[in-house]
């Protein structure tokens, strides 16, 4: 393990002494040389992740010949907008459910005594970090027209006829959103937490009754947290392959899938890179402006 | 050092009433059945040591705990149904707790627009509300922008801007440094002067007890022990614990050796006759009670002090100059030590010296006598 | 009151009610798959007719399906010695480094989070394929660390920042070299930040699908992607022993690190009464 800070085995003033004179002598050395420790990983992202993913952008150029007509032709293409407006209407569903399906979570572990508080804890936590395929795997047997969702449906008079929920939209928004949701509680209980309570108590002796309280102090201080997490599920749901690819059909297909599809199955390369590129462009959109905004306003 | 000025109940009617309020987890008891009436426009503060009950009272007149058995009137209603946004109370918290996301103004002005004020009217209320404590100033700043004073002083104005009724305090001063506290004491002071509300504060600083309220009630394991001006409290102390909580005190555990017309006697050793003390009621010979002496009330003598006093021989300990007085700590014979405060001796030619041979001497109806008291008490003062 | 569970009255129910049915939608299918697993019909049907363990013995025994599990344990050890044997000297260098450009080399080691994951597929896929390193074991190995140092590098940063530096100059006055205080004090100290960021480092590499799908050949298949390629076929229950196991994997190494944070927490010291 490389540690350029380590001193040679030997007597302590020797060491000592082998330190002072670099110190002097060599100031901006010294600076550089705390960068040590992180240089092989740092190549190794470099080669292995940097140069790839450029690679990706490159091609979206210079595939088949240089220029920009991957992109004219995607940017012109009819279907190229069907398999964007979808992959956003997936995206603001599944934030949208895993909100509403997040906060009370959030809200619970925050204010119930510690062990039904962990409890809950460790399940949101289990379901965040089993198998992604194995919980995908989980909705499509479930989803199925025979499967055992419809039956009990059927069977309790609810519906006529089994629901198509697999192969479409209600497939991936629930499939999804299933993932999802412990990336909403996360971060939405770390900013509930932080919540002095005497601050709510304030609000209600000002006169403010408990709907008054929670939409214009609750809210407004849990409101970093919530960004937080939003913006994660909705980015990553823009991103994702799995589990679209799975429950949905290609009538529903996202952008992930549109790219795999042109560069694993048609070998077209260029377009695939230069969707890549309009995926990151987009991702980097929405990421960096709420990230400075969240840095600019965590002075309390 | 002002005194608090005595202020007497305007109205016939109080303003705030406890009838037989208690409040019980399980088998604790927080507060017991407590009787207490507060008139308008009065200053009481709620006195005592931590857990004794003080805080728990507060936060049921404001509505956050129900009590277990007994009523909470304000203006003669009662209020035990009202959640705490119903009861048009304003409080003021530990940690002031203002709304971080808000800035000054929108803090102030909170309560008003939950109550629907129109514009202008919420503008000029927090205008004149900023006024009274002095944050024209700082209106569109955020809390974190501001120091602990002026974050107090927001609380403050957020809590006057509605004009409530009464005005509960929760140990608003405990987080600021000491010059501030004193200054923000005064603040409150002048602007009760002002203002003219009803105020219940909670505080275990005895002294700043005594410097802003007219009446002060002294908690102590969820009882009230003693209700009265700081001068009741300070001179006639009903009880050993609101002895030792307020001011200073020595307390010396003797025998009643004899007993006279008004006068008990107590065998304390060190001195001959014994020392007098008022006689309190139903006492035997041969019963223990506890005498208690304030240290201003103890003279340090060069010789015999004249008849009709407590006196005794004892040596100077230790002399330490604290500016406006000088405190003495004194060794009877016997190796009792007792605290003098002199006034007289700041000029050092007239002090005593370590190690030094003396007389103390005080009042016989200085001397206070309990016939109950608890251990703690005394270890109190000895802290 | 909103923060205060018996001060909120009946509405407290309400939000019990909501956790109860989001708690039971995030468990139900953990816990379907893995009574699925066991269940004897080959076309899913639930309540199965009967019990068994033939998918599982499957699983052990056909080669393909035995072979990938081997290859997902082999790389997913290899990626975690790996992840943090460059993440923590990373995370010296972004907690104590004072080099320009610091924060950049924070915010560079958490990129592979950011970048939506498929590009970053089909960039090493192009490369792999240009190097002829498809389908080799290597190729996995690099592939699943891109994702994996992040996470080693967060947790061992958290946990170096967190540790007070004072103690490492106590033990230096003590005596101690540089490098005996590095490994003897420091690194003690913030073992559970770079247990948690292995630990982490493991279940992402056995669990990742969208690279190892690119990485893949029929020589080299992850668990996952045996599943993957074999659901594209058909919902044969052996995949839900798959995913049975993985379940199983994932419960017992967070069970595992919660058993050591219950061992290793610091002793009573509630003596001043």
């Amino acid at each position: 393990m490389a540690d350029t800070r380590e001193e040679r085995p030997g007597p302590i003033g020797q060491g000592a002494a082998r330190q002072a004179a670099p110190a002097k002598a060599d100031p901006d050395g010294r600076r550089w040389r705390s960068l040590g420790p992180a240089v092989p990983g740092l190549l190794f992202l470099a080669i292995v992740f940097l140069l790839p993913v450029f690679g990706v952008f490159l091609r979206g150029v210079t595939d088949p010949v240089f220029g920009l007509q991957n992109y004219a032709e995607l940017l012109g293409s009819g279907t190229f907008y069907d398999i964007l407006g979808n992959t956003f209407l997936v995206a603001i569903l599944v934030t949208i459910f895993s909100i509403l399906l997040g906060f009370p979570v959030a809200w619970l572990i925050t204010i119930a005594p510690g062990r039904i508080a962990r409890i809950i804890f460790a399940v949101v936590l289990l379901s965040m970090w089993t198998s992604l395929l194995a919980r995908t795997y989980a909705w499509l047997v479930l989803l199925q027209n025979s499967g055992v969702i419809n039956k009990m449906l059927v069977a309790s008079g609810i519906v006529d006829q089994p629901i198509a929920m697999v192969n479409n939209l209600v497939g991936i928004v629930i499939g999804m959103t299933y993932i999802m949701i412990p990336f909403i509680v996360l971060p939405l209980q770390t900013s509930m937490a932080a919540i002095d309570k005497t601050v709510l108590q304030a609000a209600s002796v000002c006169g403010a009754r408990a709907p008054v309280v929670f939409a214009r102090v609750f809210l407004p201080l849990v409101a970093p947290g919530l960004t937080a997490g939003g913006t994660m599920v909705f980015v990553m749901s823009l991103g994702y392959y799995v589990t679209p690819a799975l429950l949905g059909s290609t009538r529903n297909m996202m952008l992930a899938e549109y790219i795999v599809q042109q560069v694993l199955n048609y070998l077209e390369w260029g377009i695939g890179g230069a969707a890549a590129v309009i995926l990151l462009v987009i991702t980097l959109a929405i990421y960096l402006p709420v990230l400075g905004f969240q840095r600019n306003t965590a002075s309390t | 050092m002002s005194e608090a000025v005595q202020r007497q109940p305007d109205h016939a009617e109080a303003m705030l009433e406890l009838d037989g309020v208690s409040r019980h987890f399980g088998d604790f008891v927080a507060v017991a059945e407590t009787d207490l009436q507060i008139g308008h426009g009065e200053f009481l503060t709620l006195l005592g040591p931590s857990g004794s009950g003080k805080s728990t009272t507060l936060y049921m007149i404001a509505g956050f705990d129900s009590p277990t058995s007994g009523d909470i009137r304000i203006d003669g209603q009662s209020v035990l149904g009202l959640t705490p946004n119903r009861r048009n109370v304003g409080m003021v918290f530990q940690r002031y707790s203002l709304f971080p996301h808000m800035n000054v103004r929108e803090n102030v002005g909170f309560p008003l627009s939950v109550r629907k004020y129109p514009k202008s009217d919420i503008n000029d209320r927090v205008e004149r509300t900023l006024k009274l404590v002095q944050l024209e100033e700082f209106a569109h700043r955020k809390p974190s922008e501001l120091s602990g004073g002026q974050q107090q002083r927001v609380a403050l104005a957020r809590a006057l801007s509605y004009e409530p009724r009464l005005l509960l305090m929760d140990e608003p001063l405990s987080a600021l440094d000491r010059k501030l506290r004193e200054d923000l004491q005064q603040e409150i002071r002048s602007l009760h002067d002002r203002v003219d509300t009803t105020i219940v504060y909670v505080t275990h600083d005895q002294e700043e007890a005594l410097r802003l309220s007219d009446r002060i009630a002294v908690f102590n394991h969820g009882h009230i022990v003693q209700i009265g001006s700081g001068e009741d409290l300070y001179h006639r102390p009903q009880d050993s614990f609101v002895a030792s909580f307020i001011g200073a005190s020595t307390f010396i555990v003797a025998p009643v050796k004899g007993l006279e017309d008004d006068v008990a006697v107590l065998d304390v050793a060190g001195s001959e006759h014994g020392i007098r003390v008022p006689r309190p009621e139903g006492v035997q010979v041969k019963d223990e009670v506890l005498m208690m002496i304030r240290p201003e009330r103890v003279r340090l003598c060069a010789c015999v002090p004249a008849e009709g006093n407590n006196a005794m021989r004892a040596t100077v300990r230790e002399a330490v100059f604290l500016g406006d007085n000088v405190t003495y700590v004194v060794e009877t014979r016997s190796g009792i030590e007792i605290r003098v405060k002199s006034i007289f001796h700041i000029d050092s030619d007239h002090r005593f010296s370590e190690g030094t041979e003396c007389w103390i001497a005080w009042d016989i109806n200085d001397t206070h006598v309990f016939r109950d008291w608890d251990p703690d008490d005394i270890e109190r003062q000895l802290a | 009151m909103l923060l205060d569970l018996k001060a909120m009255g009946r509405f407290r129910y309400a939000l019990y009610g909501a956790n109860l049915l989001v708690g039971l939608f995030l468990l139900l299918p953990i816990v379907f798959i893995i009574l699925l697993s066991f269940g004897s019909s080959p076309w899913l049907a639930f309540p199965p007719p009967e019990w068994t363990l033939r998918w599982y013995r499957q699983l052990f025994n056909e080669p393909s399906w035995f072979e990938a599990i081997v290859n997902s344990f082999q790389i997913g050890i290899a990626v975690t010695v790996m992840s943090v044997l460059l993440g923590v000297p990373a995370s010296f260098a972004v907690v104590r480094g004072r080099f320009p450009g610091r924060d950049a080399l924070a915010a560079l080691f958490t990129t592979p989070l950011i970048v939506p994951l498929i590009i970053i597929g089909i960039g090493l896929y192009g490369a792999s394929l240009r190097y002829g390193l498809s389908g080799t074991f290597t190729a996995f190995v690099f592939s699943h660390l891109v994702l994996a140092l992040p996470f080693s590098v967060i947790c061992t940063t958290n946990a170096l920042r967190s540790f007070d530096q004072n103690i490492e100059k106590a033990a230096i006055v003590c005596g101690a070299t540089r490098s005996q205080a590095l490994w003897r004090v420091t690194l003690p100290a913030i073992m559970p930040g770079i247990g948690a960021g292995a630990l982490f480092s493991f279940l992402i590499s056995w669990d990742e699908v969208v690279l190892a799908i690119f990485m893949s050949s029929p020589s080299l298949q992850t668990l996952p992607v045996k599943m993957w390629s074999a659901l594209r076929l058909d919902l044969s229950p052996v995949i839900a022993a798959a995913a049975a196991l993985m379940v199983a994997l994932t419960l017992v190494l967070l069970l595992a690190a919660a058993l050591i944070q219950w061992f290793r927490r610091p002793p009573d010291t509630s003596a001043d009464k």
